[in-house]
């Protein structure tokens, strides 16, 4: 006898579904079913994964489509799809259900199941419901021949009435009965975690739960001689006689790009043609190189063969929209770094700087599609999505999902309070719980926070935590990877409401867009991007000749920049600025572009883990030779110097070292983004490893790579995106290093973004002599502006980095300033009298031009009086005599915005007590190599990378420059208070200096200091 | 006038009975707002502080115990406290819940001296056993502010008033959170810099409760206040610090209520007939049980004595979370209380049936039917009316032992397969059927070990 399971609830079934598609599917195939249908709650979120996991591993299942819907308390269906009509149908049906509800909601109108034309009908009849024969009559009328009735054996008291349900509708109106087990998980075994995911959606415990939870496992799926014996024969074949007419696939969606990129009487790839060769005339103004416009030519056949015309010219339209707007982008990925890219105008790399071959990206054999991210300014990326909505409209573009998932602390605490655990002790585990700390598992450091790890319960919260790790929770918006189609979306995929308003995205996420091979356009936002430009408007508004970034990049690389860049002056510019980033500079001693694209992509995992960084840097540096195992090898690794770096290099080792088919590469290449979820990456380190060193690699060097293919996951770093970036890194730089205060101006007015603070940000301009003057009433703008002091730029500070200040409240201040200025407070508060904003300014101390100190000015504010009409304002005495002292003064600085430009804390602190025995920042080269050094600053930040086996690195920041302090994990461990609290942090450590001047505090002892200044709340960036 | 304000700091703790001198590190626990709200020298010891939260505390020491903090507990401590003080002063404001206010200056002329008013009080206080925080003012108001920088001395005179209220920081006056921090932002920190400021000034910038409250603090106006009366009846709930699952535990609490009861009864020259003690637990119904004297009674050592004997016999359901004493019958002591039949009748009846019916048949022939309460089809202490609907055929005589079948059930519906409760000590899997014996008797049954089981009958 065989059998399909027609009804198949996953994990997509929210806090349902207790298998994954892929677990499910699996399992079917496993018990020679010949057909399962995934069908999630108004939702086909899971079919992709179930669908890729078949193809994957060749699994001998028909899969069919199909969502279960509950329309009220009397009628719950599945549908069906036989064919693509009933596909789209569904879609929609879907799409209307969701997006008349909320986030995450649905509601089912009677109306959609009557407009069903298509697909099939599984009704789950109820056995106690007065309804039912209403709904066998109105099935009857409406969907006669496509209503298939379920019969459902949970083995429970019902068992026999819902047999008797299920026969009497087959007699009397004639609908066929098919057996199913509604399953909502693959395997007995998730029986328990079925419970926790129910005690979690109604927000209990299990027990609690009572009889409300399933009373047994037989909503698994069973094997088919369990079924005979449960199910008449004949409902078991009706449901192969279904599954048969299920014929769709997801094979048969074919993505149709929009069709308004191209004018009406032109062909696709003409078009194209026609806006390559006016590039090449804007781009290449002396004339081209045969060898380019070879390799133009090359890519256009590309291009024409896999039918990617529309996809180029969608971007193309959506960056000419841009540029009109003068709106700053820059696009990366494999393809955007084509030589047709660079004539659209897409990016800004310059072929002829850069080896990056488009071919190797866009692979006729791997059927993959292009890659082309646009980053645009990330305060008016708004404006594109906006453009895009408005050209194709909101049927036909939507984002990309991202599937949120069980994290730890979700997962532990959500567990945990499902068993019954009390919140206080799970919240006070969690917070003990060193996660960083590699080498002790959370289970074992459970012991340690008060759990009795032998207990029962103790042992199932680690295996609950364990199985629900990784479970979809909800869907939610891709950061900007935008689907758009020729026709309907809703025709293609279901839709549903996003959290932010107008806002719609795809059940799919990036990787099922993938594997079904559509297309999305990646409309991403970057800071720089909008600091740049306003720094290009600050200089633009002094000078004649126009800066751009083709401007900057077309005089070369310049020696004084990249002397700023070896010393690591980097505080600010893009990706080079991080710590480890700088701590590299110096090593490195980038001299022009392309160290930069290397430098970019080696402080990452990948180059780390795989041990990639010292062996370059000797090579660079002349102390080691440069060797390559094979010609073969030397084609792949001569720009790094015979070391992999990048990660097109290492699949391409793949193929050329260890024998990996161009499907093969593909593969990895796709475990590699999300070893971490999956871990499919191990099915092929046997294959790696044992491919090259049968073509006689060494194993040690295979394993190494191997290593670096792991540290790739998740953060990998493809030439073409390092390439992208190192344009804007150098264009920073330039900026930095020729115009600072404009440069830093534009930061802070671009601000959050980036890695550094304000705070740190200004710090950083005052040690290159830029003055700044601190916000005022009658000077500042909203945003902060160049003006000049003492013929000297200078910064003045605007309203924006008043906390606590509206913008709203700013911007009537300045427009309605006085000619002169204001004279008073109450002049102020005529204008504009909102407490809090006030209030705001006071703090910010913006008023002590004209009310005297902060006291005296928030005195003032108070009066309410004199708003009422008959005082007049203006000739108020002060009538408070306090003012703040030092210490005082600077924790209100620190308070309304973040940052003192009168004093440090360090300095304050070095008035009041005896600090003789500490070495500050700019003392420290003075001391010798290895000597034990006390130090003392703020703690600006606190990174635990993950490839950096467990050490943290610190920034202190004193009065005189920034000191970093690598804490390693056993330091940290035994002294966990002053590692995680402390605002104000002393080091008792060893300096270490490497040869190339890199210098480091290597810390033993730390002890916090922050009741030195109690109140004071420096805030450090912790743990990026 | 004179105030004087008592601030009782660590009333939970002190009611928890072993908490007091513990060696262990105790601690009252406001869960809401994460707080550690008192302590014990241990704990102060182990460098635990009021306001810090619980993660830290325990980190700090091991085994750290922790008392829940309940407001109401206070609030009704602070009445007893308030009911005694009663004996010597009678104008006492109740500042719940866990301070109140004394007006000395009219017992002057009583005690002969303020300080000999103060002396008592102490005494009594002393007695009572509480710690406390105290300071005297012109006002509640400058006595409470004084008190909570926890100055703890008895001021009779203006100029020390004054000179203590001055230097006071700002966070002892009772503003809110907005008005404290508008004034420290001014610079303002000290109560003396507050004070010095004109009322004009203030006015313009406060609202008129504020500058009453100001008013008050300097001694310039006198707020009336509600003065506490004594209640008519005794009646006393407590909640216990923790769950007690022992009576032995409980005797302390009862002791204390009893002696409050006393002090309640002397006070008023009455005496009670009978003490209706409630237990309540958390989830089952209460236990209320009646102790009752031949004659009146007022002493709490002999109600202690009966008391003790009731609970000695009782075997609790559950940990007992409350207690609740209520004095009934109570009679002035005329020497004419000898109805000894009067109030047999009350709702107690039901509870009494069962007793006589268990005291006449045992108790193993009592039972009450109960639901159960998860799939598990077992008797169990929750009860749940809906299972009803979660299974058709449930047998109306549940065996509390499955019984061995002999020979081979008929079998007429099943399987009904349970797996569940893999939570609880007691995993289950089993498939049950209705079954049929050769007298027709219809069972509930089910197949463990290749034997076959009876769990219950169909009537």
């Amino acid at each position: 006898m065989a059998f399909s399971e027609l009804i198949c609830q996953s994990n997509f079934s929210f806090l349902l579904g207790a298998s994954s598609p892929e677990e499910l599917v699996t399992t079917a195939a496993f018990l020679n079913y010949r057909a399962i249908a995934i069908t999630d709650e108004c939702s086909v979120a899971g079919i992709v994964r179930a669908y890729s996991e078949i193809k994957r591993h060749n699994l001998p299942i028909q899969l069919i489509t199909g969502s279960y819907f509950s329309l009220d308390d009397s009628f719950q269906c599945v549908l069906l799809c036989p064919t693509k009509q009933a596909y789209a149908e569904l879609c929609r049906i879907i799409t209307n259900a969701r997006r008349r509800s909320p986030k995450g909601e649905y509601h089912l109108a009677e109306w959609d199941l009557k407009s069903i034309k298509h697909c099939f009908i599984i009704w789950l009849p109820q056995y106690q419901n007065s309804q039912t024969t209403h709904w066998a009559k109105w099935l009857f009328t409406y969907h006669k021949n496509r209503t298939w009735i379920a019969a459902t054996r949970f083995l429970d008291s019902w068992d026999n009435k819902r047999f008797a349900v299920a026969d009497r509708l087959h007699v009397e109106f004639g609908f066929p009965v098919i057996a199913t087990s509604h399953a909502l998980f693959h395997h007995p075994d998730r029986l328990p975690l079925q419970h926790v995911l129910h005690a979690i959606r109604e927000n209990t415990t299990v027990e609690n739960l009572g009889t409300r939870v399933l009373a047994n496992a037989e909503r698994s799926l069973r094997n088919i001689s369990k079924l005979e014996k449960l199910f008449p024969p004949q409902w078991l074949t009706n449901t192969l006689i279904l599954a048969k007419q299920c014929q769709f696939t997801l094979d048969e969606l074919r993505y149709q790009y929009p069709a308004e990129v191209v004018p009406k009487d032109m062909k696709p790839i003409d078009y194209l043609r026609q806006c390559v060769e006016k590039g090449i005339r804007k781009r290449f103004p002396n004339g081209i190189r045969q060898s380019i416009r070879a390799i133009i030519e090359k890519e256009m056949q590309l291009i024409e063969d896999q039918g990617y015309e529309y996809f180029f010219l969608t971007i193309y339209d959506i960056v000419q929209y841009a540029k009109e707007k003068h709106i700053l982008y820059q696009g990366r990925g494999s393809a955007a770094n084509s030589v047709v890219c660079y004539c659209l105008e897409i990016t800004a790399v310059d072929p002829r700087q850069i080896n990056v071959l488009f071919e190797r990206f866009i692979s006729k054999e791997r059927n993959e599609p292009p890659d082309i991210d646009v980053d645009f300014e990330h305060s008016r990326r708004e404006e594109i999505i906006q453009y895009i909505y408005q050209k194709y409209g909101r049927e036909r573009t939507a984002l990309a999902a991202t599937v949120i998932t069980f994290r730890f602390k979700s997962a532990f605490r959500e567990v945990g309070k499902a068993l019954g655990l009390a919140e206080s002790q799970l919240s006070y585990t969690l917070k003990n719980i060193n996660r960083r700390d590699k080498t002790v598992p959370w289970k074992a450091q459970l012991t340690s926070c008060g759990m009795d790890v032998t207990s029962k319960k103790v042992r199932q919260l680690i295996a609950l935590v364990e199985d629900i790790l990784g479970f979809p929770r909800h869907l939610s918006q891709h950061v900007g990877g935008f689907v758009i189609s020729s026709g309907p979306l809703y025709e293609l995929v279901a839709v549903e409401n996003a959290a932010m308003d107008e806002r719609t995205v795809i059940q799919w996420d990036k990787d099922d867009l993938e594997t079904l091979g559509l297309l999305k356009v990646d409309i991403l936002a970057l800071g720089m991007l909008t600091a740049i430009r306003k720094t290009f408007d600050l200089l633009n508004r002094q000078y004649s000749v126009p800066v751009s970034i083709p401007f900057i990049t077309a005089l070369g690389d310049d020696p004084q920049v990249y002397d700023m860049i070896c010393k690591a002056d980097t505080v600010g510019v893009f990706q080079i600025e991080s710590r480890a980033q700088m701590t590299m500079l110096p090593r490195l001693k980038p001299r022009c572009y392309y160290d930069l694209v290397v430098q970019i992509a080696i402080v990452r995992p990948g180059p780390i883990q795989g041990e990639m960084v010292h062996p370059y840097l000797l090579r660079r540096h002349g102390k080691e030779k440069i060797s390559y195992p094979s010609e073969a090898v030397r084609s792949v690794l001569s720009r790094t110097m015979g070391v992999p770096i990048f990660q097109e290099q290492v699949i391409q080792l793949a193929m050329v070292a260890a024998g990996f088919s161009g499907g093969e590469a593909d593969a990895l290449r796709r475990a590699m983004a999300n070893w971490k979820k999956s871990g499919r990456i191990f099915e092929f380190k046997e294959k790696l490893i044992n491919g090259m060193t049968e073509k006689g690699y060494a194993r040690h060097f295979a394993e190494q790579l191997f290593e670096q293919i792991k540290g790739f996951g998740g953060y990998g770093f493809p030439e073409s995106h390092s390439a992208s970036f190192a344009v804007l890194s150098y264009v920073s730089c330039w900026l930095k290093f020729y115009f600072p205060a404009e440069f830093f101006i534009a930061l802070l007015n671009s601000w959050p973004m980036g890695f550094y603070t304000p705070s740190q940000l200004i710090q950083d301009a005052k040690r290159h002599n830029i003055p700044i003057l601190p916000v005022c009433i009658n000077h500042s703008k909203y945003d902060h502006t160049l003006v000049y002091c003492k013929g000297e730029k200078a910064i003045q500070l605007g309203f924006r980095i008043v906390n606590g200040l509206s913008y709203t409240a700013a911007t009537q201040v300045i427009q309605q300033r006085p000619t002169h200025g204001y004279q008073s407070i109450q002049e102020v508060r005529q204008i504009y009298n909102h407490e809090r904003d006030l209030s705001a300014l006071a703090s910010a101390d913006a008023f002590a031009s004209i009310a005297g100190n902060r006291y005296q000015a928030r005195w003032a504010m108070m009066d309410s009086q004199v708003s009422l009409p008959l005082f007049s304002p203006g000739n108020e005495q002060l009538s408070l005599s306090l003012a703040p002292d030092e210490k005082d003064t600077l924790i209100e600085d620190y308070a309304s915005t973040s940052l003192s430009l009168r004093t440090h804390p360090i300095s304050l602190l070095l008035k009041h007590k005896n600090l003789d025995k500490f070495t500050f920042a700019n003392a420290l080269e003075q001391k010798s190599n290895k000597s034990v050094v006390h130090i003392l600053g703020c703690v600006t930040c606190r990174q635990a990378p993950g490839t950096a086996s467990g050490a943290t690195f610190f920034t202190l920041e004193d009065h005189t420059g920034n000191i970093n302090v690598v804490v390693w994990q056993a330091t940290a461990r035994h002294q966990q208070q002053a590692y995680l609290k402390s605002h104000i942090l002393q080091v008792d450590g060893i300096l270490e200096r490497s040869p190339e001047g890199v210098t480091h505090i290597i810390a033993g002892k730390l002890t916090d200091r922050s009741h030195w200044l109690a109140e004071l709340a420096v805030t450090s960036r912790d743990f990026h | 006038m004179l105030w004087l304000h008592l601030h009782f700091y660590q009333l939970s703790l002190e009611h928890c009975a072993q908490a007091s001198n513990s060696d262990d590190a105790w601690v009252v626990y406001h869960t809401p707002s994460n707080e550690i709200k008192q302590l014990n020298e241990s704990a102060k010891k182990a460098g635990i502080d009021v306001g810090m939260g619980l993660a830290e505390a325990a980190a700090l020491t091991a085994p750290l115990r922790i008392i829940d903090y309940c407001e109401q507990t206070e609030r009704q401590l602070l009445n007893h406290l308030a009911c005694c003080l009663y004996q010597c002063a009678a104008e006492i404001t109740l500042i719940p819940p866990h301070s109140l206010a004394i007006r000395i200056d009219t017992l002057v002329r009583y005690y002969e001296g303020a300080n000999n008013v103060w002396f008592s009080l102490k005494s009594l206080l002393n007695e009572l056993a509480h710690k406390y925080h105290f300071a005297s003012a012109w006002t509640p108001e400058a006595a409470e502010a004084l008190a909570r920088a926890q100055i703890n001395t008895f001021y009779t005179h203006k100029d020390d008033i004054k000179k203590a209220l001055y230097h006071l920081p700002l966070g002892c006056l009772l503003l809110s959170a907005k008005q404290r921090h508008a004034l420290l932002r001014s610079g303002i920190k000290q109560v003396g810099q507050l004070f010095e400021l004109s009322g004009t000034e203030l006015g313009k910038r406060f609202d008129n409760a504020l500058l009453q409250y100001l008013y008050a603090c300097r001694g310039e106006t006198y707020p009336q206040r509600i003065f506490y009366h004594p209640p008519e009846q005794f009646d006393d709930r407590i909640s216990l610090p923790f769950e007690i699952e022992n009576t032995q535990h409980l005797l302390p609490y009862v002791t204390k209520a009893l002696q409050r009861m006393e002090t309640f009864l002397r006070l008023r020259n009455i005496t009670t007939q009978a003490i209706q003690l409630t237990l309540f637990y958390r989830e089952a119904n209460a236990t209320e049980l009646i102790i009752r004297k031949s004659t009146p009674y007022f002493s709490h050592s002999e109600w202690l004595q009966l008391i003790t004997l009731k609970l000695s016999n009782l075997v609790l359901s559950a940990p007992v979370i409350s207690v609740q004493f209520h004095a009934h019958g109570l009679e002035e002591i005329t020497g004419q209380n000898e109805d000894f039949f009067n109030n047999r009748r009350h709702i107690f009846a039901r509870q009494q049936l069962a007793g006589k019916l268990a005291a006449r048949l045992g108790e193993n022939s009592i039972s009450t039917p109960k639901w159960p309460h998860d799939h598990r089809l077992h008797p169990d202490t929750k009860t749940l009316t809906h299972l009803a609907h979660d299974y058709q055929d449930l047998p109306g005589l549940r065996l509390k032992q499955p019984k061995l079948l002999s020979g081979a059930p008929k079998i007429e519906f099943g399987p009904v397969r349970v797996e569940t409760a893999w939570w609880s000590d007691t995993k289950h899997k089993r498939d049950y059927y209705i079954a049929k014996n050769h007298h027709g008797q219809r069972m509930q049954v089910f197949r463990e070990n290749n034997q076959w089981f009876i769990s219950g009958w169909y009537l």
